[in-house]
């Protein structure tokens, strides 16, 4: 019966689909409680399980990547919660990227998604200068208080988004001004450190704090020039030659860094990424590099918590519960050590919410994409939050960081929303350049 | 075929009125962890009732020992929340994490609990059927003792959707045991692991859940079970597993535990580990219930006989010239063999490479052989799972009187053929 059905013309792109990776599947559905959307629509299509199958599918002729496999492909979070279940190590990420590029060979994405991705991801993330200067308009609009009146005009999508816009009263905190820096203790070594495109426009905070913090643990600090975004968003939305370009980009400019311990990401969804930069790169003359590359990159936590004996443990009288973003815990197994960070601050109580490794909604563009379903995530999050009685959540990744933001302000809650970094820096009695 | 996603018994109610009159053939999927070990089996419906929405846990009675759920909560959730209010459901199929308990109750599923407490068939009390018609009917009751009639609750368990859809259960709970202790124990030889098995069954103790492992399903997963402190698979003492779970108040679990070890030690080169940790315990038992994907995993096509015999004859399928579980080679070939020990279910599991059909025909004969002395042994091949099932036998059937008597009994559920099993 197979190969009869396997006449009719496949898809484009079905050969990036990886048939060894679609095959250590089982469709055991030990996922399927782990999957958020799953868990939300109850529906098997949209289950790692079922999306699997939907991906076998279309690899063997069986159904076309037409407009109801992109719905499915893109409904997943992308959040990875089913690797770290799955009995045998389906590299889901993976596979739902490979996915959406065939979706996007058969050009079947809704208008809305290509006009946002197209203006975000090829006309903004790869730009340096763009940024900054919408982040300059941002803040401007916000001082004069253009941006509520926005927001009572602005109508469907548009008001939605601007709910994301968090509090720009914090000075911007420019590359410029780090290209390298001494540490105050005691030298430990030298790291460089991996900028980020949205993070230091929209939370220049946690770029100051990152600063800070490594400073005060003894660390030099280069930024190397001619770094630019991760490519992350690129890779989770189908554009994969972009993401391989940014990619390059990326290791040229962290070649001239010269003798470093580490390269050091204080966001999840770029460090993931980076660290999957010899898959991306696979098969091109630049795979060595990307593993010479990769054997360097630690996130900002599992950095921190390998140095023996902190500076100062700290001390921050206040109670905080910790949401793990979906590309720490999942994608980089980084479970332990932003808790192990948090529970060696003096006075401080630590308090663990239920499912904090359950995606809050973030993910990428998908709150922008798919407002209804990510709030239901995002209250989901923040009830779970709220019965901790925690007064700061801390997470450690700008995409959760702001959704969660923009969802205690929707909600009215007086709950901090902090970046570990910020919260070891206020910890440490560091971040006195914080809030102007 | 439509697949719908009813959320109220009234909706199954509906549709199954509706297909009564159109003539549609309606199925139903749980957590389809069957369709898994049981690919592409037998006719398409034309319209498939999912019920993986209607996972209501209505309420756990803590006085009335009880749980009422619907058809598609999560076996293990189920578990959880009767967990949180001091209680306890045992059935634990292997796939609860995914399984639902209407697909528990549709195929009488058990696991490694069935030793001490029995199934899914041991913990219902009572139903909510959606007969063919759309009439609901409601079997059994509230109470732990109802003898009135026909147990039609127990007769509806394990027939699939022949006779309606099961929208919902009263299930019966027990209390939490006081103490619970899991303890692997890593031997020199399959055969010691089944001695072992023997010797806890003779000496007096009924175990929560005693299961065997061989050296093959310990290599599957190998560096997960050295992590958790076993010798390495192969090495001395790590040819085969019986893994442990004791429960019951504090003085008793002791005893059983002292008297495990005495029988281990009787086998010389035992090696005992007790998993105090309830993370590390919980480890161990998730590595149990995974086992049967890894190995599908490892392997380009499987397929599995599930049999059993009396424990006295546990032995009986393996031949002293034969290894048993050992590795037939490093490739993508393997036999593995797992068992309820107590309760005497043996999974033979058999992974072949098309590529290599000389040694996937040598590892079928294998399991053939161990099967005609399991048969010869008083015992019975149950169940044939995998792509690979027609190559293990035929599995018996009922004898032609009474599968007449059972058709007569289905076809006054369901005159019209609607349901598709």
């Amino acid at each position: 019966m197979r190969g009869a059905v396997a006449e009719t013309p496949s898809a484009k792109g079905v050969e990036l689909l990886d048939r060894k990776k679609i095959d250590t599947c089982v469709q055991c559905g030990m996922c399927l409680t782990s999957c958020p959307t799953y868990r939300e629509l109850g529906v098997e299509m949209d289950s790692p399980r079922g999306r699997v199958f939907l991906m076998k599918s279309v690899k063997e002729g069986r159904l076309q990547a037409d407009a109801l496999f992109a719905k499915h492909m893109y409904l997943c979070l992308d959040c990875r919660a089913c690797e770290t279940v799955c009995p045998t190590g389906v590299p889901f990420g993976s596979l739902v990227e490979a996915a959406r590029v065939v979706v996007e060979q058969n050009r079947h994405l809704p208008l809305m998604t290509r006009l946002v991705r197209d203006l975000a991801f090829r006309r903004l993330l790869p730009h340096p200068g763009r940024l900054p200067l919408l982040g300059t308009i941002l803040r401007q609009a916000q001082r004069l208080g253009l941006l509520a009146v926005a927001r009572l005009l602005a109508l469907g999508r548009l008001r939605n988004w601007l709910m994301f816009v968090p509090d720009l009263s914090a000075p911007p905190f420019s590359i410029a001004e780090v290209t390298s820096i001494q540490p105050t203790g005691s030298r430990r070594g030298r790291v460089a450190l991996f900028w980020g495109c949205v993070a230091p426009v929209l939370l220049p905070n946690v770029q100051r704090a990152t600063v800070q913090v490594l400073s005060g643990y003894g660390y030099e600090m280069v930024v190397p020039d001619g770094q630019t975004c991760c490519g992350a968003l690129h890779l989770h939305n189908g554009l994969r030659e972009e993401a391989s370009a940014l990619a390059r980009r990326n290791l040229a400019a962290f070649d001239k860094s010269g003798g470093i311990d580490a390269v050091i990401v204080n966001a999840a969804g770029c460090g993931a990424a980076l660290k999957e930069y010899p898959e991306l790169l696979h098969g091109t003359a630049e795979e060595e590099r990307a593993k010479r590359f990769r054997a360097l990159v630690r996130d900002f936590a599992e950095f921190l918590a390998a140095v023996p004996g902190t500076p100062d443990a700290g001390r921050l009288k206040t109670t905080v519960t910790y949401q793990d973003p979906c590309h720490l815990a999942h994608g980089q197994r980084v479970r332990r050590e932003p808790r192990q960070l948090l529970k060696s601050i003096t006075d401080l109580e630590f308090k663990e919410m239920r499912d904090a490794d359950r995606c809050c909604g973030s993910a990428g563009i998908y709150n922008l994409l798919n407002p209804e379903l990510s709030e239901r995530f995002l209250k989901a999050k923040l009830d779970e939050a709220s019965k901790t009685g925690a007064n700061i959540i801390v997470t450690a990744n700008p995409g959760c960081q702001l959704q969660l933001q923009a969802g205690i302000r929707q909600a009215g809650l007086a709950t901090e929303v902090l970046h570990l970094a910020e919260l070891l820096a206020r910890a440490y009695g560091l971040d006195a350049g914080g809030k102007a | 075929m439509r697949v719908v996603h009813p959320g109220t018994r009234e909706e199954v109610e509906e549709f199954l009125e509706s297909a009564q009159a159109k003539g549609t053939r309606v199925g139903v999927r749980g957590g389809r962890t069957l369709e898994q070990i049981l690919p592409d089996e037998g006719p398409a419906p034309d319209l498939l009732l999912d019920l993986s929405r209607m996972n209501r846990i209505t309420s756990i009675e803590k006085g009335n020992l009880l749980a009422r759920v619907e058809a598609g909560a999560v076996t293990a959730a189920v578990q959880k929340a009767a967990e949180a209010e001091g209680l306890f459901y045992p059935p634990d199929p292997t796939s609860l994490e995914t399984s639902t308990i209407g697909g528990n109750i549709a195929c009488a599923a058990a696991g490694p609990h069935q030793l001490r407490y029995g199934g899914t068939r041991d913990f219902v009390l009572g139903l909510h059927v959606v007969l063919p018609s759309g009439k609901l009917i409601r079997t059994g009751a509230d109470m732990q003792k109802s003898v009135a009639g026909y147990d039609m609750t127990r007769f509806l368990i394990g027939s699939g959707a022949r006779f309606g859809v099961v929208t919902g259960a009263v299930l019966r709970l027990l209390p939490k045991p006081q103490c619970r202790r899991t303890v692997l124990c890593s031997l020199p030889s399959f055969s010691a692991g089944v001695s072992v098995a023997l010797a806890v069954m003779k000496c007096g103790i009924t175990p929560a859940a005693m299961e065997l492992l061989d050296l093959q399903c310990l290599e599957v997963d190998r560096d997960a079970w050295t992590s958790l402190g076993l010798p390495r698979p192969g090495a001395a003492r790590g040819e085969s597993l019986l893994l442990f779970e004791l429960d019951g108040v504090e003085a008793s679990v002791k005893r059983q535990h002292g008297q495990i070890e005495r029988l281990c030690a009787d086998q010389g080169e035992a090696l005992i580990l007790t998993l105090h940790d309830r993370d590390k315990a919980s480890q161990a038992w998730g590595l149990r219930r995974r086992l049967l994907s890894r190995l599908m995993a490892a392997t380009p096509t499987w397929a599995m006989a599930v049999a059993a015999v009396i424990p006295e004859q546990l032995p009986a399928p393996f031949s002293p010239d034969e290894l048993p579980g050992a590795p037939i080679s490093d490739g993508s070939t393997c036999v593995a063999c797992f068992a309820h020990a107590g309760t005497g279910r043996l999974h033979f599991f058999v992974g072949t490479d098309p590529a290599n059909e000389r040694e996937g025909g040598e590892a079928i004969a294998l399991v053939g052989r161990r099967l005609r002395r399991l048969r010869g042994a008083g015992g019975k091949l149950l169940h044939t799972y995998g792509p690979a099932r027609r190559l293990l036998g035929e599995i018996e059937t009922s004898s032609p009187a009474l599968m007449d008597a059972l058709g007569a009994i289905q076809r006054s559920f369901d005159p019209n053929g609607v349901m598709v099993p």
